[in-house]
């Protein structure tokens, strides 16, 4: 615990340590903030989903350049072999740059809870489903990360770690597509249990629905799994 | 004694190409060992193999008479890789938190205790608040090896640890390692025999991934070379009276020219327990006795004796001089 501890503080020191993390922040802040905004006063809209689909949609885009830094840029700056011999399990490294990132992805949705104050201001929002969709907006976000945090433990570029990232999520988000057109009538199933975007509606409505919930759970340790055994890999080559 | 680190046997390859064949080596506490070989001999892998960076295809590696866990590295390990693994982002006191968080035992005094000891024994109180990517490469490397024995562990491996320094630098390198080598077992990687005559106790020599070369450096060190450009008349009669001369362990002529030779001498004076440098006069007396001599060709030493010897016995771009310098 004490080193997990210690790899975490290091992790979000260096995150902010460099323009990068800030920088992805203010983004999303500045973008999830644009678009609430031109929902409000030119589509006349202030619903909270609209706010969860497009955080979720920008999440695709930000949450790569959080991830990539994770191991691919350990890799390119030789830091990976201080961390691959420091007494740390590959289980512990892995959790801890999770935590750091899932702590980036807290404060990137902390800063849209600004766009509420409006609507209560202005009306009487139901607070329940909009607790429900940050959460299911949180939960895109750590799958997001998990995935991105896999993709650069195979990497010693953080480009290229992040543009394989950005390739995975957009085709996972369209995997329901030969679902609706009905390509593949026996693999309908597997392709929309596996698409981001068929439960998303559920999860921004706030519902979470145990399935599914269960199914983004499953895909986030499977790939934090995944990077913890290209850890591995690095000392067996 | 029980080695501090020890590999049985151990072999690496990457892809087609064995990097490590059946290498075997102990040290114990308190030797500094010098890993020595061309690029390419081994030396680095060797020392990820005890750092845990790498895992051994077959063999085994040993630390204080245990295996390490697969999958994590070693507290009793201390390791500075060839190039300083720091973060630039963060300040020297907040990586030095980092490296006792992970590595110190006790609880937050004895981690601030470390902290205080490794700024204090590597000079480095005036820079604990900078970011280490505004040090100097001289700074940098001492933050490197203060991180490296935060913990005070019982092994230290420096891979080419001077490497990129500057003369003064260098020597408080070497001050700095002499200091940390104290009741350790250092292994210590470079291609600069100042540098492992300087610092070691021993030396080994890697070749291809073969271990060609085991000794104390006090041996080493008793070993002299001397390369001479003779006229070749008389050539019988001079390696007669240098094969008699007590130390001389070998002495070979190639004729160069219709009329010139060129001598290699060695002697070691390791048993005969004579000084090198009287062997030397006395082979010199020797030789003015029975020739002219044209040219010194060379005067090799110690551990660049030892080195070029054990890497290319036959080898005459390794041997001479003057095809050295032209290759």
């Amino acid at each position: 615990m004490k080193g997990f501890l210690a790899l975490y503080r290091k992790e979000l020191r260096t995150d902010f340590g460099s323009p990068v993390a800030l920088v992805v922040v203010a983004v999303f802040w500045a973008l999830s903030g644009y678009l609430f905004s031109f929902n409000l006063f030119f589509v006349s809209t202030g619903q909270m989903v609209t706010a969860f689909h497009n955080m979720t949609i920008l999440l695709i885009l930000v949450m790569p350049l959080v991830s990539m830094r994770a191991f691919a840029e350990e890799a390119r700056q030789g830091t990976l072999e201080l961390l691959l011999t420091l007494p740390l399990s590959d289980a512990t490294l892995v959790a801890a740059k999770y935590a750091a990132g899932l702590t980036v992805l807290a404060l990137m949705l902390a800063g849209t809870t600004a766009a509420v104050l409006p609507l209560a201001w202005y009306g009487q929002p139901d607070y329940g489903p909009i607790v429900g969709g940050y959460i299911g907006v949180f939960l895109y976000g750590a799958l997001f990360l998990a995935i991105g945090i896999a993709v650069s433990s195979a990497c010693s570029n953080q480009i290229v770690a992040a543009s394989a990232t950005w390739g995975i999520l957009v085709l996972l988000w369209f995997m329901d597509y030969p679902a609706a057109l009905d390509a593949f009538p026996a693999l309908s199933p597997f392709f929309q249990a596996l698409s981001l975007s068929a439960q998303h509606v559920d999860f921004i409505r706030g519902v979470l629905p145990g399935p599914a919930t269960v199914t983004l759970a499953s895909v986030a340790v499977l790939a934090l799994m995944v990077a913890a055994v290209n850890l591995k890999r690095w000392r067996l080559r | 004694m029980q080695p501090a680190v020890a590999l049985h046997q151990v072999c690496k390859s990457f892809g087609p190409r064995q990097v490590l064949h059946s290498l075997s080596l102990s040290v114990a506490p308190g030797e500094i060992v010098g890993l020595l070989g061309p690029n390419g001999s081994g030396k680095t892998t060797t020392l990820r193999l005890m750092a845990g960076f790498y895992t051994p295809d077959s063999g085994r590696v040993t630390i204080r008479g245990r295996e390490p866990a697969p999958g994590r590295g070693n507290a009793d390990i201390g390791y500075l890789p060839e190039r300083a693994p720091l973060y630039d982002a963060l300040t020297v006191m907040q990586y030095l938190e980092f490296g006792a968080g992970v590595k110190v035992a006790g609880g937050a005094r004895a981690r601030r205790q470390a902290i205080e000891r490794a700024i204090d024994g590597f000079d480095l109180q005036a820079v604990a608040g900078s970011a280490i990517g505004r040090l100097s490469k001289g700074q940098r490397q001492r933050v490197g090896l203060a991180q490296a024995v935060l913990n005070d562990p019982p092994v230290l491996l420096l891979d080419e640890a001077t490497n990129g320094l500057d003369p003064v630098q260098i020597v408080e390198a070497r001050a700095m390692i002499r200091r940390c080598a104290e009741g350790r077992a250092v292994v210590f990687s470079s291609h600069l025999m100042q540098e492992v005559e300087a610092l070691c106790t021993r030396i080994v020599i890697l070749r291809q991934g073969h271990l060609v070369e085991d000794a104390a450096l006090g041996q080493a060190q008793s070993a002299l070379q001397l390369q001479l450009a003779l006229p070749t008349a008389g050539h019988t009669a001079l390696h007669a009276a240098l094969s008699g001369c007590a130390g001389v362990q070998a002495v070979d002529a190639t004729v160069l020219d219709a009329g010139l030779s060129k001598w290699r001498i060695s002697w070691n004076t390791a048993t005969s327990g004579e000084a090198p440098g009287a062997v030397c006069d006395q082979v010199l007396r020797v030789v003015l006795a029975h020739a002219q001599v044209r040219a010194v060709l060379s005067l090799h030493d110690a551990v660049e004796t030892r080195l070029l010897a054990a890497l290319a016995p036959n080898d005459p771009v390794l041997w001479d001089p003057v095809l050295r310098r032209r290759a």
